[in-house]
C-alpha cells in the first residue's frame, strides 16, 4: 500500500479523499493556491503545499508544480479527485514517468474516452448502443450541413467535453451560430480544445449511469446505477440510487454493457459509464467518465462500498475482493449538490464569504462539505461547495429525510441551491419519479411560477420587529450586526440599477 | 412604528406596523388589516425564536452587505427591503426628480470579462449579446434590454468586476 498520497484538488472532494487516506492510515498531503490558504482541505491534510496563484491554470492545473510537490514531499501516489487534472492524460503520463502512481485509469484509456468521438467509436465496436450522430469533429460549416441533414433538435457537444461545459441543445438553425460561438469559447477555456461534434437529440431523455470498478487484472464489477436526470444547464444537481425505472434485468444488461465498453478501452480503476434512456427504456451509450464522480456517495450509501478506498487499492495493484453477486443495493439514497448559485436568478454564480453555516445531521444524513463559517468561496473555481447525501429504507423515506435535512441546512452570505432542492423535494412529479433531463428548465420552472411562498407573514413580522429593536437599542449597546447600515440613498441607487439591469 | 417592506421577487410592497406589547410580545399589522401577535426572542445577532398562536418558528434575519435583509423561515428565503415609512415617502418624492442610472446594463454576479462584443456608438438590437462574463467556469451573456445605441462601455476584457457593476450604458432608440 502507498505510504503517502498527494490529493491534488480542493474543496469538498479534497476533504473526501483525505478522509479515505486517514481511514486507511496513509499519510495525506494536499496543495493550495493563493486564495485557498484558508481552505478546509489545507487544515484537514497532514501536509499542505502552496502551488501558485488563484487561476487554476497556474495552480491546480499546473502539472510541473504538482509533480514537483509530490516528489519533494515523498508521495508515492496522487489522487486527482474530479475536475482539474482528473481526466488529463498528459498528467497521468507524467506521473508514470516520475514513478508516482496516478490513482485512476491508465493514460491510454483517458485519451480514448476523453475524446468523445473516439469513445463513441469504441462503444459502438464493443457492441453498446450509441446515440446517432457524428463520429468525427466538425467545422462550423460542417455542423450546419450535418445538423440540417439530421434534423433539429440536435445536441452540440465538445469533443473534449464533460460536466455540461461546451454543450448546447440547438432547436433550430437560427440559434446555431450563437450556440457554436458559445460552445467553442466555453470548450476552449474549459478543455483547451474547441472542437465540436453533433448528436441527435433524444426526446425526454433520462440520464442513467453505471458505476464500475475494474482491477488491474481486468476483473470488473458494476455497483448499480445512478439516476441523474435532475439537471440544470446540462449539469447534474440531484442524483439518486437506484433509479425508479430500472429493474434487476435492465440493471444487469446495462452493467454488462458498461463493463464491455470498459474492457474495450483497457480500463481499470473506478469509473462511470453514462447512458441516456428514452421513453421506452432503450438505453444509449453517452460517455465514460474516467474518474471519481461528484455523485459517487449515493452508490456508497446503497451498496456500503467505499469507492474511494477501492480506487486506492486498485491503484496499489490489489485485486478486487468483491464479487458481482455480493453487490446489493439496499434502500435508497439521494444527493443534493449545494452550489454557490442563485436558484431564483437563473442559477447565476454567487461567490463570496460564508458568514453563517449550520449543517444538518440525524439519521441517514451525510454531508460532504468543503467550506466553513468564515470561508470565502472564490470565483475562480467550480461553484460546488458541498453535497448533502441522504439514505432511507426506500425512496419515500429518502425524500422525506432529504426534505428534513434541507430544512436544517443554513448557509448565509452567499446564495445556494438549498431552497431549490427543497422545492424539488415537494414537487409531485419528482415524487412520482416522473421526470427527464429537461424537467428543471421546462416543467418545473412552469410549475414554480406564481408559487406562493409560505411563512410570508412571519418573515415580515420578524423583520419589522428586528428593525424596530435595532432602532430602539441605544447605539453603544446595540447588538452586533453584520455589515453597515445602508443609507436610503445608496439603497435607492441600487434599486435603480436593479430596475435597469438584466439580472 | 410603521415600515414599508418590499419583496422584489414577488414584486410586492407591504405596509408593516409594529406595536410593542408587554413581555416580549408584539402586535404586527400587515397592510392595515392582518393582525399578528408574535412572541419574539432574539438569540445572538441574527436568530429569532418566534411563537405565534402556539406555532414555533426559527427565523434568521440578516442584514445583507448589499442592502436589505435576508430572512429565512423553515427553508423559505426572502430578500426583504424594509424602510421607515417617512423615509420612504421622502425618497419617492426625491426619487422621481433624480432618475439617474437609466440605460445602465449591470451584472448581478461578480466575474471576469471574457469578451466585449460591441463598441461605443454601435447600434444594437434587443437581446443582442453585449458582454460575456465568466465566473465559476460558467460564461454568461449580457444582452441588450432594448434597441439602442451603445453610449459607454465601462469594462475591459480580462478585467474582474464586482456584483452590481455597470457593464455598458445603452441609450434607448426612440
Amino acid at each position: 500500500m502507498f505510504r503517502k498520497i498527494l490529493v491534488a484538488n480542493r474543496s469538498e472532494i479534497a476533504v473526501r479523499l483525505l478522509r479515505a487516506c486517514r481511514e486507511m492510515d496513509i499519510t495525506c498531503a494536499t496543495v493550495f493556491s493563493d486564495v485557498d490558504r484558508d481552505a478546509l482541505h489545507v487544515r484537514y491534510a497532514d501536509e499542505a503545499y502552496h502551488i501558485g496563484p488563484a487561476p487554476a491554470r497556474e495552480s491546480y492545473l499546473n502539472i510541473d508544480k504538482i509533480i514537483d510537490v509530490a516528489k519533494k514531499a515523498g508521495c508515492d501516489a496522487i489522487h486527482p479527485g474530479y475536475g482539474f487534472l482528473a481526466e488529463n492524460a498528459e498528467f497521468a503520463a507524467r506521473c508514470e514517468e516520475e514513478g508516482i502512481v496516478f490513482i485512476g485509469p491508465p493514460k491510454e484509456a483517458i485519451v480514448a474516452m476523453g475524446n468523445k468521438t473516439v469513445a463513441r467509436q469504441t462503444a459502438k465496436e464493443a457492441g453498446a448502443p450509441v446515440i446517432p450522430g457524428t463520429l468525427e469533429p466538425l467545422d462550423d460549416e460542417g455542423i450546419m450541413v450535418k445538423a440540417r441533414e439530421m434534423g433539429y433538435p440536435v445536441m452540440l457537444k465538445a469533443v473534449s467535453g464533460g460536466g455540461g461545459k461546451g454543450m448546447r441543445l440547438v432547436e433550430g438553425e437560427d440559434e446555431m451560430a450563437s450556440a457554436i460561438r458559445m460552445a467553442r469559447s466555453e470548450a476552449k477555456s474549459a478543455f483547451d480544445d474547441d472542437s465540436l461534434y453533433l448528436e441527435k437529440y433524444i426526446e425526454n431523455p433520462r440520464h442513467v449511469e453505471m458505476q464500475i470498478l475494474v482491477d488491474r487484472d481486468g476483473n470488473g464489477i458494476y455497483l448499480g446505477e445512478r439516476e441523474c436526470s435532475i439537471q440544470r444547464r446540462h449539469q447534474k444537481v440531484i442524483e439518486e440510487a437506484p433509479s425508479v425505472l430500472i429493474d434487476e434485468d435492465l440493471r444487469r444488461r446495462m452493467g454488462e454493457a458498461a463493463l464491455k465498453v470498459a474492457r474495450a478501452a483497457g480500463y481499470y480503476s473506478a469509473g462511470t459509464v453514462e447512458f441516456l434512456m428514452d421513453r421506452d427504456k432503450n438505453f444509449y451509450f453517452l460517455e465514460v467518465n474516467t474518474r471519481l464522480q461528484v455523485e459517487h456517495p449515493v452508490t456508497e450509501m446503497v451498496t456500503g462500498i467505499d469507492i474511494v478506498k477501492e480506487m486506492i487499492k486498485i491503484a496499489a495493484g490489489e485485486p478486487l475482493t468483491i464479487a458481482q453477486d455480493e453487490v446489493r443495493m439496499r434502500g435508497h439514497a439521494i444527493e443534493c449538490r449545494i452550489y454557490a448559485e442563485d436558484p431564483y436568478n437563473n442559477f447565476l454564480p454567487s461567490p463570496g464569504t460564508i458568514w453563517g453555516l449550520r449543517l444538518p445531521g440525524g439519521p441517514g444524513v451525510r454531508v460532504d462539505i468543503g467550506v466553513f463559517e468564515g470561508a470565502v468561496v472564490p470565483m475562480e473555481y467550480d461553484p460546488i461547495i458541498g453535497k448533502l447525501i441522504v439514505w432511507g429504507k426506500d425512496r419515500r423515506e429518502a425524500v422525506e429525510r432529504t426534505r428534513r435535512a434541507l430544512s436544517e441546512f443554513v448557509v448565509k452570505g452567499i446564495k445556494t441551491t438549498i431552497p431549490f432542492h427543497e422545492r424539488v423535494m415537494d414537487n409531485p412529479l419528482f415524487l412520482e419519479g416522473n421526470f427527464d433531463t429537461t424537467f428543471i428548465d421546462t416543467v418545473f420552472k412552469k410549475m414554480e411560477e406564481g408559487r406562493e411562498p409560505r411563512y410570508l407573514d412571519v418573515a415580515l413580522a420578524t423583520t419589522a420587529v428586528h428593525v424596530h429593536l435595532e432602532e430602539m437599542a441605544p447605539k453603544a449597546a446595540a447588538p452586533a450586526t453584520r455589515g453597515q447600515a445602508i443609507s436610503p440613498w445608496k439603497l435607492y441607487g441600487r434599486k435603480l440599477q436593479m430596475r435597469t439591469g438584466l439580472c | 412604528m410603521a415600515y414599508v417592506a418590499t419583496i422584489g421577487e414577488l414584486g410586492k410592497e407591504f405596509r408593516v406596523e409594529v406595536v410593542p406589547l408587554d413581555g416580549g410580545l408584539y402586535k404586527v399589522v400587515v397592510d392595515g388589516e392582518k393582525e399578528l401577535v408574535v412572541d419574539v426572542r432574539r438569540h445572538g445577532c441574527c436568530v429569532y425564536s418566534v411563537l405565534r398562536e402556539g406555532k414555533s418558528y426559527e427565523v434568521d434575519v440578516d442584514e445583507l452587505p448589499a442592502g436589505g435583509y435576508g430572512v429565512l423561515v423553515k427553508g423559505e428565503y426572502f430578500h426583504i427591503d424594509l424602510m421607515d415609512e417617512m423615509k420612504r415617502k421622502l425618497l419617492s418624492i426625491l426619487g422621481e426628480a433624480v432618475g439617474a442610472g437609466a440605460g445602465e446594463v449591470t451584472t448581478a454576479m461578480p466575474g471576469k470579462v471574457v469578451k466585449v462584443l460591441v463598441s461605443e456608438g454601435d447600434q444594437v438590437k434587443k437581446d443582442q449579446p453585449l458582454v460575456i462574463l465568466e465566473a465559476m467556469k460558467m460564461e454568461n451573456e449580457f444582452k441588450a434590454p432594448y434597441d439602442g445605441v451603445v453610449k459607454t462601455i465601462k469594462v475591459e476584457e480580462g478585467e474582474t468586476v464586482e456584483a452590481n457593476a455597470v457593464l455598458v450604458v445603452l441609450e434607448p432608440a426612440d
